[in-house]
């Protein structure tokens, strides 16, 4: 402002940057962590005065958010791994119900219990998502329409399959261990760990970063699109299956279902995942990001069920959020650009008054 | 040259075309029916080719002495009751009586039920067998009486549908259903069996559908309710009907403030619906849960993770049908080693389908007047339930209606003892008797 | 000098092979109608032979046209949306918004005429609302999309409750036999070629489509020009509330579920890539919806099992797209 240059303070050692670094990370981090503390906040105190009852008042409201939190965490996981090079795979869900109602009643017959059911519903969930990633690379027809066409093909295999009855985990033996909380825990941070490796640390992750650039650019660096694409497919395919048995056993069974049914954790995981990468953003993880965007939208869900509120109010309210935050987040770059434009504009009309006034 | 050789082809195709069309309309027979359907189309008088067979009266008659009936069977959803319905009607009653079913996909919407008949129109079909009850029945019976089609549709007799009752409709068979009052009476004994003095331990109760207007539903939540009136003189703020077809998670405000609370939805209305059922009985308020509709299987979890969590015995009981969702829920202990289910009224998939099939098949014999009422009207066929309460009888039940060993509650004798041309004497009232007289320990002593 | 068959080719030439000469017929400007429309001939064909000729049958032909034209009422109109690279799945539940507030204009003044425009007005405001939000505020329209969808259906579930709203069935069959939903069709399908492939509204749509940027930059208005598109789809989707009224009398809740998907699986079986650009036109959405209903009502007569039908249907829907698409260099993606 007063027209001399700003001079950087680094010392010989560099304590001071690091100190600006550690600084910078726990500030990201916070802004990571504001979301989903905010909306805790918020709607246990909605809550309370409206129910005198906050978000979470039992053990059992714990239990179920963790569970909820995995299946939403997992499947909005799923669903970025495609999404982020603008791949929409509307089979995901197909491929959930096919994996989980085939690999659960393999495991079952086979006595394994829940960990089985997961092991086995997920190695079918890999197979689903490798044949459709192979299908794809193949035929490359259009992703949302080839996604349609899969779907219909899964769901029929997945109704006429095991007497149309799907997977019924309610009264299996073994299976409670997928209710239980450190269980669950361990597989998030398992998830965690894992997604993070390959989404930050390994060459798959760092080739679909420059793949999420510029599709034909990669390729043109050397980067074997087709291979970073079916595994990506085969990723999603099993998060999904792991979606799907952690559902199946909060829920007792999983029904299988006609007419393209099967979307709809699809569009309920959109929300969670579109705020997880916008807050993972922030810290640079978008795995991280994602997990605290469904922790977001999953206390709002509960908050307004404490409401009793009708479903489709709730619907109508959740869906606004989401439309309001897209907008928000389409535009939030454009509008700092132009408050910043303003400011600068106003700078300059001050500037030239006063330049003005020092002429005359 | 190679757009001449694709306009060629395509010429080739359309001649080809016209011609195929060409020998389709001339005669044939068999399951394609197209003739049957342009006679019937032609005929304009409303009747079917049956009547003119029927015979004398008091002349019985057999299937084969009649040509070979279509009949559509319209689905309103996909589960393993209507994949037994459909092995029971293609391989135990079609081959039997002659008859050729035609099966639809899910059918959600009144769109979707005028696509499945059109369709059957075009495939000659005589009859239609309807397992969508809704309010759309008052317009889709004024469709099948413009194309001569029969019509028949698992509902009960309620003012949704009465305007299909009264408006004269010569192709409207009649309905067949388990009429609500009963399922809410067999809730109200159970309540009356399980529930304290004092009415302490709460109430929770799924009314599923009730709030869009599904009268099974809201008939087992307004029988419910009444049957808590009835045993502790309580006074609601509002009617019970009102109170049963809300749409919105309600505490029954009641003047001895006892815990009722209504949870409308189904998993399928809401993604949020179980999670919203668990956070309701994880407040530790009900002790007995009630469920329209058959959502045990979702809220089986809940209510077991609950029990262990509160330490308290939650008495469940469910409006279902047989099937292994069913057997599996009454095998599976709960913390106290009870049975997870209680009691659960359900229906014989054999029975319901043969019930619908009769009305139809009556019909298509010549015997309409069995469908009718004194005063002319289509008759309400009323199906009873049965309500078991052990593990012991669901583990028998699910014995019955067994698609492998082909043993079916309403077999061949039930049937033709229904059937106007086994029994020309047969007259409305005596069926409805009949239906009647078919209790649990008729079907007991039958199956054994 | 001339070119004899005796003529060897120069060296260094290639031979064209297969599908050289594929590659060629399908980017001849007729392909887009020509293999679409031979896919029909031959699926009729197919099941005409397989019924015995009952497929051919007037009824059964004119029946695969009527159940198609609702679908195909809101796809040719989407079409217009497709066109300029944006997608709309909520069009289903526009739909049922705009039967729903029709049917409550009928009972309460007794109008057809106030029905239809109520019907058409709503159509346009809702969708007009999408493409506002996106051309305002630069979300993905699939986005948008998804959320209406879901807002949309929620509101009209809060409005009827429980009960369908109907009108008088009488009324709608003297509509239906005189042909009003068919000529209705015929004009706003005449309408939407003409203001499509012979007006510069079309031409700025597959222009958008194909290079948005590069069309800004020639002065097209992308904001006007989406604006234009959603309202165009609007006036389909009104007008297909009208035609799903007259059709069964009665609204519901269930009214125009899944017709997203179906929309885009007929514009897609049309001929149309639902990115857009150059090679969109405005009779996909008829074709690929007479493909459909034809499909749907040929395995019916053929007997297949309802539980495999939807199978059989996207096995034939993903080989027919296969066929129809040109294999890009390298994956299609919205990226591109």
């Amino acid at each position: 402002m007063d027209g001399k240059p700003r001079r950087i303070s680094c010392s010989r050692d560099g304590m001071t940057m690091k100190q600006n670094l550690t600084a910078h990370k726990v500030k990201s981090i916070l802004k990571m962590l504001s979301l989903p503390i905010m909306v805790f906040l918020i709607m246990n105190t909605i809550d309370l005065i409206a129910t005198g009852q906050g978000v979470i008042s039992s053990g059992t409201d714990v239990r179920a958010l963790f569970r909820n939190i995995l299946t939403t965490f997992s499947f909005a996981l799923a669903l970025n791994c495609n999404l982020r090079v603008g791949r929409m795979d509307l089979s995901l869900g197909s491929q959930m119900y096919l994996a989980c109602i085939f690999g659960g009643n393999l495991a079952l017959q086979m006595g394994l219990g829940g960990v089985g059911v997961l092991i086995f519903s997920m190695v079918l969930g890999l197979l689903c998502g490798l044949l459709v990633g192979s299908l794809y690379v193949q035929l490359r027809i259009l992703p949302m329409i080839f996604g349609i066409g899969m779907s219909l093909i899964f769901e029929c295999l997945s109704f006429g399959a095991y007497n149309q009855q799907g997977l019924m985990l309610y009264g299996k033996p073994g299976i409670s261990i997928l209710s239980e909380i450190w269980f669950v825990v361990a597989v998030i941070v398992i998830m965690i760990a894992v997604m993070t490796f390959m989404f930050q640390y390994s060459t798959f992750g760092y080739k679909g970063r420059a793949v999420q650039g510029g599709q034909r650019l990669a390729s043109d660096a050397g980067v074997n699109i087709y291979t970073n694409c079916i595994i990506s497919y085969t990723l999603a395919g099993t998060l999904a299956a792991c979606a799907g048995v952690f559902n199946t056993a909060f829920m007792g069974t999983l029904v299988p279902t006609l007419d393209m049914g099967s979307n709809g954790m699809f569009f309920g995981s959109m929300f969670p995942m579109f705020v997880g990468t916008w807050l993972g953003a922030f810290v640079g993880n978008p795995v991280m990001g994602v997990l605290c965007g469904t922790i977001s939208v999953r206390l709002l869900g509960l908050g307004l069920a404490k409401l009793s509120m009708e479903g489709m109010v709730q619907n109508i309210i959740i869906f606004s959020l989401f439309l309001l935050f897209m907008i928000l987040r389409d535009n939030m770059s454009k509008w700092s650009y132009r408050k910043k434009r303003r400011a600068r504009m106003a700078l300059a009309k001050q500037t030239r008054l006063e330049m003005g006034l020092a002429e005359a | 040259m190679k757009k001449r050789a694709l306009a060629l082809a395509l010429v080739l195709s359309m001649t080809f075309g016209l011609t195929a069309c060409g020998n389709g309309n001339s005669t044939s027979q068999g399951s394609n029916g197209g003739n049957t359907t342009t006679a019937q189309a032609d005929s304009g008088s409303g009747e079917t080719a049956a009547p003119s067979q029927a015979g004398a009266a008091g002349e019985a008659k057999t299937p084969q002495d009649f040509k070979k009936f279509k009949i559509g069977v319209m689905e309103s959803q996909s589960n393993d009751s209507t994949v037994l319905r459909r092995n029971y009607y293609e391989n135990y009653i079609a081959p039997r009586y002659n008859v050729e079913f035609v099966f639809s996909e899910q059918v959600k919407s009144a769109e979707d039920e005028m696509n499945f008949i059109e369709n059957c129109v075009d495939m000659g079909v005589d009859g239609i067998i309807s397992y969508r009850s809704s309010p759309d029945v008052n317009q889709i019976i004024q469709v099948c009486e413009e194309y001569e089609l029969l019509y028949s549709v698992n509902t009960t007799r309620t003012p949704m549908v009465e305007d299909a009752f009264t408006g004269g409709y010569q192709t409207m068979t009649g309905v067949w259903g388990t009429e609500p009052s009963i399922v809410s009476n067999e809730f109200k004994e159970w309540i009356k069996s399980v529930a304290s003095e004092d009415g302490s331990e709460g109430f929770m109760v799924t009314s599923a559908l009730a709030f869009q207007g599904n009268t099974m539903h809201a008939e087992c939540t307004q029988g419910v309710l009444a049957a808590l009136q009835d045993i502790y003189g309580l006074t609601y703020e509002d009617t019970i009907e009102n109170l049963a077809a809300t749409s919105v998670p309600l505490e029954v405000p009641n003047d001895k403030g006892l815990n009722i609370y209504i949870y409308p939805g189904t998993n399928s209305t809401s993604d949020n619906w179980v999670q919203g059922a668990s956070t309701a009985l994880q407040t530790g308020k009900y002790g007995v849960f009630l469920q329209a509709a058959p959502t045990y299987g979702y809220t089986g979890v809940a209510v077991d993770e609950v029990e262990r969590g509160f330490d308290m015995n939650i008495k469940v009981a469910v409006n279902a049908s047989i099937s292994d969702t069913l057997v599996t829920a009454f095998n599976t202990d709960d913390k106290f080693g009870n049975s997870s289910l209680d009691m659960a009224t359900v229906q014989s998939v054999s029975f319901l389908s043969a019930m619908g099939f009769i009305q139809v098949y009556n019909h298509l014999t010549g015997y309409e007047h069995l469908n009718r009422m004194a005063n002319g009207e289509p008759a309400f066929f009323n199906m009873p339930i049965w309500a078991l309460s052990s593990r012991e009888q669901v583990n028998q039940a699910a014995t019955w209606d067994n698609a492998e060993k082909e043993t079916w509650i309403f077999n061949e004798d039930a049937i033709n003892a229904a059937l106007g041309i086994c029994n020309p004497d047969l007259t409305n009232e005596k069926l409805v008797d009949y239906y009647k007289s078919i209790t649990l320990d008729w079907v007991i002593e039958h199956m054994s | 000098m001339e070119n004899t068959k005796e003529n060897k080719l120069p060296q260094g030439t290639r031979k064209l092979g297969v599908m050289d000469h594929i590659r060629i017929i399908r980017d001849k400007p007729m392909f887009p109608l020509i293999f679409p429309l031979t896919v029909l001939i031959l699926i009729i064909a197919g099941f005409g032979i397989a019924t015995e000729g009952g497929f051919f049958r007037k009824t059964v032909l004119m029946g695969v046209f009527n159940q198609a034209l609702i679908i195909a009422t809101v796809s040719t109109a989407m079409t217009f949306v497709f066109a300029a690279g944006n997608m709309d799945i909520s069009v289903g539940s526009a739909m049922a918004f705009s039967a729903v507030a029709g049917v409550y204009a009928y009972n309460a003044t007794g109008s057809v005429f106030f029905m239809v425009v109520v019907c058409l007005v709503i159509g346009v405001v809702l969708m007009s609302f999408n493409g506002f939000i996106h051309a305002m505020f630069g979300v993905r329209t699939i986005i948008i999309s998804i959320v209406m969808m879901q807002l949309y259906s929620a509101i009209v579930s809060l409005i009827l409750g429980p009960d369908t709203v109907s009108i008088d069935y009488g009324l709608c069959r003297q509509l239906e036999n005189a042909g009003f939903r068919n000529i209705s069709f015929i004009l706003f399908f005449v309408f939407c070629m003409i203001l499509f492939h012979s007006t510069s509204v079309g031409r700025k749509l597959k222009f958008v489509g194909g290079n948005a940027r590069c069309a800004q930059q020639t002065g097209i208005q992308y904001k006007n020009t989406v604006l234009i598109s959603f309202a165009v789809a609007g006036l389909g989707v009104g007008l297909s509330a009208v035609f799903s009224i007259i059709r069964t009398s009665t609204v519901g809740t269930t009214l125009g579920a899944g017709m997203g998907m179906d929309v885009m699986l007929a514009v897609v079986l049309g001929g149309m890539s639902i990115f857009g650009g150059s090679r969109s036109n405005a009779y996909a959405g008829l074709l690929g919806a007479v493909t459909v209903s034809a499909l749907n009502k040929g395995l019916l007569m053929c007997d297949v099992s309802p539980m495999l039908i939807q199978g059989v249907r996207g096995i034939v829907f993903l080989i027919l797209v296969f066929l129809n698409s040109e294999r890009p260099a390298t994956l299609p993606s919205a990226q591109d």
